[in-house]
């Protein structure tokens, strides 16, 4: 019997390990890899270093479209409560709402209340608007009103903080005089909120009088918490007192000496003792954490006790369970039936729903408030360098353009496009092309709050202002706190990017231009490189930011840069005459010596005419151009045929593409073969005086001067001098082929145009330059378009000016030479000697 | 037939001596002496004592908690106690088991009411400020003592009361010691009586019918007497699904992420990095075997497990050597005293079993647990080496 039960006893110990030894083998031989990878996956966290992003600058290094350093302050509310030290958790207390729906935390249900307080004003102000901010800012205000009967003038203290501020107004006030007055002004309980920490926390003459007096004060309190927590159990109340105790203590600590400190101890007690039963363990609860616990310690472990409060922050898990017991111990001796374990638990399942992911609080905090935040110093509360792209001006928009966050739709593309091209190389190698585009878009490595350019240059120019995020893998503790730096790949910034606009052309222009829909096109003649390039209307940044849908949707259209993009079609007018003589003299159509005869008008059929601006008589060509004859144009454009016209006007660039690095419309250039619908005698006559058959852009128009001014060479428009510090390389030269002799021809003709023609008398001949006005009607009551275009000197060509108004309200002596004249100014003004 | 040695009824609880034969150590004892069972335990002690410096390394402070160095305290007072437990003849000892059942009692409800609080419970003594003893853990070597006596001279406790006195032996201080609280302390005292009872030949009948009315107990005590988080523990362990990151379920998750990232061999001793980032609170007791997994792998477990094993083992050969019932039954006591806390943590590790408060003995840090097992090896050394000749029933079976 004896053997065979021992025996049997012995197989059952025998199968126990068995049962672990191959439990044992799965984990430890079958799972290991998996394991391991979660153990790495546990310990090292990979951190993005961010790239910062290329600069747009103007031609002389002026920043346009630049990034302002700036921070993040994000949270990862499960690292915070696991690990979190004994005085960041009576601050934490505060940060989240009780219970209820609310405890989700997200972004939103942060209090911002107490971060506010201990920023400076300063960057208070910086601190981009949000409805919680606001509401933070607001209540402060109307604290500062209801405490000290003043309105609150924070911008007279912008480098002290809103509690210091606070603190000099309160003064020496009494203290039931302010719970009184705060009391009175607090209809919805709202003041409290924010009142509480910041009473507390102020100053020395007001802790003396709470110290004094603290009976009412405790009653407040219970008063607050019970307010604010109406249906949560009272573990809330306890943590909000003993919050409140702990600031208290904090800053009594600080500031006021051992008497006052006895006393207020003394008089609490008494408090307590003549408190309710309720009141009484409440306050209980809240200062044996803070008193009675921290007293214990330090005498069995015969410290400071200043000295135990840094130590119990240091080991915080390890304190918290004699924290514990201490608590624990009083309540049991007011015959409260709460155990330890319940008191601990109370933690635990408070915040047993919140994630452990980061979550964003506030974004673009600057430095100085940055120092501040990190004093709270509390795991899991985590700043991340983040900037934020500023433009100098709005105007600069239009061309440095805007960036924005990535969109859910982008990302997912994204990494399907990834995904595709890996199971691609999986398959088994990758065709050039496609291996290029794979690098591309791992090396640009969208994260989930990329920023990208989404128009202009910050859009065309993406990849090169991006630069190359890098990253570390940290080896972090349980507490998250970094051990070790693993890993470590450092971010390439992106390439600045150096214009070839002049800030100072651009604002001249802007002032020219008054706000009028049009544009200024300024054109470095040799080079092609645009000086400047300004579209009107503009808009204020402030609204950009704010209201960029009602900007998108206003009927001016302001977000279109018009210098490259067409909102209602252009017609060049009579600017294209100069593409017709070309034409004219190339095919030898006419010379220099033909003439048409204007009888003011042409008239094909009965109900229609065809007008000039006069009645010229016997013209030819360089007195059509100067005069800008329709007639003889007409009557030069039957003899040629829209073909011909439309060969020339794309030979000088119109109807495609100039190749500028923004947005742009090529506009279009209709002829006989080209129309989809038929052609008559009358439309050949329209195109032939730049009007209905064809629309320009006043990039295409400055380009189509600059071919004429550089003796036939067209070099394609570019805005980009340098990248990363290095000269672009200049854009190709494409000879024309216009003929000297003709060109010659032109050019007398268009310095005709400033000496006698249509822009005499305008001042442009002390320039010395060759032009050409237009006029373009749009049909019915619309107002015309005006175009002045032209480049200086004529003898040597420097610079072509195109000028464009969209609804001109004169002639065009009147409104766009003027403006054609301050470029020129503006170019030549500040070398004079240079002419 | 009840017993033996006759109707005479000298077998009471203050037994005469006469009843004994062989009162002096005989000459050969020494040459009896079972090193192999000294051997193990020591070995055990020093893979503990290295665990535990392991275990108590954060790298983050780079610094040591001075825990290996008492249990190093602890492993020279052990020494002590066993010199003493083997020169005292067990059966003596045995004779004195009814007083120190009573005078164990009373001193844990003396505990309940005057002990400290330590990690939320009430089961220490404080000796000194930083020295303390949980009187739970010597209840088992003295039950066993207790119920060795009680069970010599029965291989066959007919009724179901020949299962429920041990069980109310057991029971009494299990209750005392859960209401400290220390659940697992408490309950460990069970099984051990059942051991000993089954091997002193209770009718398998018995034992199930007890088991079924203990499971219809446990209902209530499961909704009305346990504390908030055993429930939790319980029903973290039946449903792991629950996702209790930051309770029990977390600590498993970290133990078993250490484990298995050992592998086979482990990362050597000291090198483990989840251990030296502190990734498992309480590593150097309760956990600590999940130190050995990360940082000696697979074979260390099994070396481990081994070693334990031929511990048990041995106390099974001793209970086979022995002829004299009250020394089988001790080294039967002793041998489920060590198995059960073995299986129960390394399953708790390894994630095969509820997260109880049960220490690796030999091996965890703790004082208490280390003298108490010292105490029940000490215990089947002296049965073994003392050899006291015994006709025993053995002897006229075929």
């Amino acid at each position: 019997m004896f053997r065979s039960r021992t025996a049997a006893l012995g197989a059952i110990f025998g199968l126990l390990f068995c049962v672990v030894t191959l439990r044992l083998a799965w984990v430890q031989l079958v799972r290991a890899d998996h394991y391991d990878r979660l153990a790495i996956r546990t310990r090292i966290g990979k951190e993005t270093l961010l790239a910062r992003r290329g600069r747009i600058l103007d031609r002389h290094g002026v920043p346009l479209a630049f990034d302002v350093p700036g921070f993040n302050l994000s949270v990862r509310i499960g690292y915070t409560l696991r690990n979190t030290t004994l005085g960041a958790l009576c601050q934490l207390s505060s940060f989240f709402p009780p219970g209820g729906e609310e405890s989700r935390i997200g972004p939103r249900f942060c209090q911002p209340d107490r971060w506010i307080l201990s920023l400076k004003v300063s960057d208070l102000e910086a601190i981009p608007s949000q409805p919680r901010r606001d509401d933070a800012f607001s209540k402060l205000r109307r604290l500062l009103r209801v405490v000290s009967g003043k309105e609150m003038r924070l911008d007279a203290r912008r480098t002290t903080t809103a509690q210091e501020t606070l603190g000099e107004y309160l003064g020496p006030v009494r203290s039931e005089e302010l719970v009184d007055r705060i009391s009175e002004n607090d209809g919805e309980n709202g003041l409290w909120s924010i009142a509480v920490p910041l009473l507390l926390a102020v100053d020395r003459p007001w802790i003396e009088l709470v110290a004094r007096d603290p009976a009412p004060w405790i009653d407040r309190v219970l008063e607050i918490s019970g307010a604010q927590v109406a249906e949560i159990s009272d573990r809330y109340l306890r943590l909000e007192c003993r919050t409140l105790f702990s600031s208290l203590l904090h800053t009594e600590r600080k500031s006021v000496d051992a008497r006052v400190r006895d006393d207020f101890e003394k008089s609490l007690a008494t408090a307590v003792a003549g408190g309710s039963q309720e009141a009484k363990r409440t306050i209980l609860r809240g200062l044996s954490k803070d008193f009675a616990h921290l007293e214990e310690i330090a005498s069995e472990l015969q410290m400071e006790l200043s000295a135990v409060l840094a130590e119990l922050d240091a080991v915080w898990l390890k304190a918290d369970a004699r924290v514990r017991s201490a608590v624990g111990r009083y309540l049991r001796e007011e015959n409260d039936d709460v155990t330890d374990r319940q008191l601990s638990n109370a933690w635990a399942d408070r915040f047993r729903d919140y994630p452990l992911r980061r979550q964003r609080l506030f974004t673009g905090i600057p430095y100085d408030a940055v120092l501040t935040v990190f004093e709270f110093d509390i795991p899991g509360f985590e700043i991340a360098e983040r900037s934020h792209r500023e433009v100098r001006s709005a105007h600069d928009l239009h061309i440095a353009g805007w960036t924005g966050l990535v969109t859910e739709e982008e990302l997912s593309e994204y990494r399907a496009r990834i995904a595709g091209f890996e199971s691609m190389v999986v398959d088994g190698g990758l065709p050039l092309e496609a291996k290029q585009e794979f690098d591309r878009l791992e090396r640009s490595g969208l994260r989930r709050d990329e920023v990208l350019g989404r128009s202009g240059l910050e859009g065309k120019l993406d990849d090169t202002l991006r630069g190359r995020h890098g990253y570390q893998k940290l080896l972090r503790d349980r507490r998250g706190r970094t051990v070790e730096v693993v890993e470590e790949q450092r971010p390439v910034p992106g390439l600045d990017l150096t214009l070839t606009i002049e800030t100072r052309y651009q604002e001249i222009a802007i002032e020219a231009l008054r706000g009028r829909p049009g544009a200024v096109v300024m054109l470095e003649v040799g080079s092609g490189h645009v000086l400047c390039l300004v579209s009107s209307p503009g808009f204020e940044l402030e609204s950009f930011r704010a209201n960029f849908s009602d900007l998108s949707s206003d009927p001016r259209h302001p977000l279109i840069n018009r210098a490259c993009r067409i909102p209602i079609g252009y017609f060049p007018g009579s600017t294209f005459k100069i593409v017709l003589a070309v034409a004219g003299l190339e095919e030898k159509v006419i010379t220099t010596e033909s003439t048409f005869v204007c009888g003011g008008s042409l008239r094909p059929g009965r109900q229609h005419s065809f007008k000039c601006l006069g009645v010229h008589g016997e013209v030819a060509l360089t007195r059509a151009i100067a005069k800008s004859c329709n007639v003889f144009f007409y009557r030069l454009g039957e003899a040629l045929g829209s073909d011909r016209i439309a060969k020339w006007g794309r030979k000088l660039g119109f109807g495609q593409p100039t190749g500028i690095e923004l947005r742009e419309d090529r506009g279009f250039l209709n002829s006989i073969s080209t129309s989809r619908r038929g052609w008559s005698i009358g439309d050949t006559w329209h195109l032939s005086i730049g009007q209905k058959e064809i629309a320009v852009t006043p990039i295409q128009v400055a380009q189509m001067m600059s071919v004429i001014a550089q003796d036939g060479v067209l070099i394609p428009p570019t805005l980009i001098a340098a990248v990363g510090g290095k000269t672009a390389v200049p854009r190709e030269h494409i000879d024309v082929g216009i003929s000297s002799e003709i060109l010659r021809i032109i050019q007398v003709a268009l310095a005709e145009v400033v000496s006698v023609g249509t822009a005499e008398g305008t001042g442009l001949d002390e320039f010395r330059a060759a032009a050409k006005t237009g006029t373009a009607q749009v049909g019915g009551v619309e107002p015309d378009e005006t175009w002045f275009v032209g480049y200086a000197p004529r003898e040597r060509p420097r610079v072509v000016v195109c000028v464009f108004l969209e609804r001109a309200d004169g002639s065009t002596a009147e409104t766009v030479v003027p403006i054609g004249r301050t470029m020129f100014e503006a170019y030549f003004g500040e070398r004079e000697d240079g002419l | 037939m009840r017993s033996l040695l006759g109707e005479g009824g000298v077998v009471g609880p203050w037994g005469r001596e006469s009843t004994w034969v062989g009162r002096r150590l005989s000459p050969g004892a020494f040459r009896r002496f079972d090193f192999v069972i000294v051997f193990v335990t020591a070995s055990l002690l020093f893979v503990g004592s290295l665990f535990i410096r392991s275990a108590s390394y954060s790298s983050t402070t780079g610094t040591t908690a001075g825990f290996a160095d008492r249990q190093l305290q602890w492993i020279g007072l052990a020494a002590l106690v066993l010199v003493v437990t083997l020169s005292v003849r067990y059966t003596t000892v045995v004779q004195l088991s009814s007083l120190l059942y009573l005078g164990v009692l009373a001193t844990l409800v003396y505990t309940l009411y005057f002990g400290d609080v330590k990690n939320n419970s009430r089961r220490w003594i404080m000796l000194t400020g930083s020295y303390g003893i949980q009187p739970s853990e010597f209840v088992r070597p003295i039950l066993i003592l207790c119920l060795a006596q009680h069970l010599r001279f029965r291989p066959r406790p007919g009724s179901p009361r020949g299962v429920l006195v041990p069980l109310l032996l057991a029971g009494v201080p299990a209750v005392l010691i859960a209401a400290q609280p220390d659940l697992a302390t408490g309950i460990l005292l069970v099984p051990i009586a059942l051991a000993m009872t089954f091997v002193a030949g209770a009718r398998i009948r018995s034992f199930l019918l007890t088991g079924g009315v203990s499971l219809i107990l446990f209902v209530p005590v499961y909704f009305f007497v346990l504390h908030d988080y055993q429930r939790e523990r319980i029903t973290t362990f039946v449903s792991p699904s629950s996702a209790d990151r930051a309770g029990s379920g977390y600590q498993v998750d970290q133990s078993l992420i250490m484990i298995g990232s050992g592998g086979l061999t482990g990362k050597g001793l000291g090198q483990g990095p989840q251990n030296r980032l502190d990734y498992l609170p309480e590593a150097h007791t309760d956990f600590i075997f999940s130190v050995i997994g990360e940082e000696w792998g697979f074979l260390g477990c099994l070396l481990v497990l081994g070693l334990f094993w031929v511990l048990v083992a041995m106390c099974f050969a001793v209970a086979l050597r022995v002829r004299e019932p009250t020394g089988r039954l001790i080294a039967i006591g002793v041998a489920t005293s060590i198995a059960l806390p073995v299986f129960i943590n390394t399953a708790m590790t390894v994630g095969a079993a509820p997260t109880t408060g049960v220490p690796l003995p030999f091996i965890s840090y703790g004082g208490s647990s280390l003298l108490s097992h010292i105490i029940g090896i000490g215990l089947v050394l002296n049965v073994d080496f003392r050899k006291v000749p015994v006709i025993a029933r053995g002897d006229f079976e075929p």
